[in-house]
């Protein structure tokens, strides 16, 4: 979770991109994931193939962070009028983040 | 963006609430999951709302998993991942630091 959580983050706090080791020697990584199909099931586009980058001997791809959104979908315990939010429980998962965007 | 994971802290009225404006198409979400068949954003799948999602797990959604084998979603998968490691900072941007 923390791969697209960290995208979501970073879009935040003016970050455009970040290394990681998730998806390494991968499909993804590659660039060789589906990412739209024709209606004929034969597929039109592939996901973005990640530079890669060594740190300390060990391979990392480059990540960037999600442009961003025009509204965040909240749940939230209370709110008010400002967009302060209070969370409860497992609720604080993705809202927090997605809610500081 | 859209919080939750799982059916856990998911905006259920907000998108309860899309779901009942026709004119309300063509979303871009960014989501974690794709929710259920009749729950969660599930329920924006089943009117066809939504053109495009950035997500990491889509495993319960039959509807989701139909819009985009017949091309009428793009997905963009992200991997569930661990701990983020080094980052690019313009902090330091043409400052000694940077040289």
């Amino acid at each position: 979770m923390k791969q697209l959580a960290e995208k979501v983050r970073c879009c935040a706090v003016g970050i455009p991109a970040f290394y990681s080791v998730t998806g390494l020697h991968t499909l993804y990584a590659e660039g060789k994931l589906p990412r739209k199909y024709n209606p004929d099931g034969s597929v039109a586009a592939y996901n973005k193939k990640r530079e890669t980058r060594e740190f300390g001997g060990k391979t990392y791809l480059l990540e960037e962070s999600f442009e961003m959104a025009d509204f965040a979908w909240i749940k939230a315990t209370k709110a008010d009028k400002m967009g302060n939010c209070v969370f409860k429980g497992t609720s604080y998962n993705f809202n927090a983040i997605m809610a500081s965007k | 963006m859209v919080g939750g994971f799982g059916f856990s802290g998911i905006p259920e009225n907000t998108i309860e609430y899309v779901r009942s404006q026709p004119h309300i198409t063509d979303l871009k979400i960014i989501s974690t999951e794709a929710g259920d068949d009749n729950w969660g954003l599930g329920r924006l799948y089943e009117k066809g709302k939504i053109s495009k999602q950035w997500a990491s797990y889509i495993g319960r959604a039959k509807v989701m998993e139909q819009a985009y084998l017949s091309g009428r979603t793009e997905l963009e998968l992200i991997p569930q991942g661990t701990v983020s490691c080094v980052f690019f900072w313009y902090l330091g941007e043409g400052t000694a630091a940077d040289e």
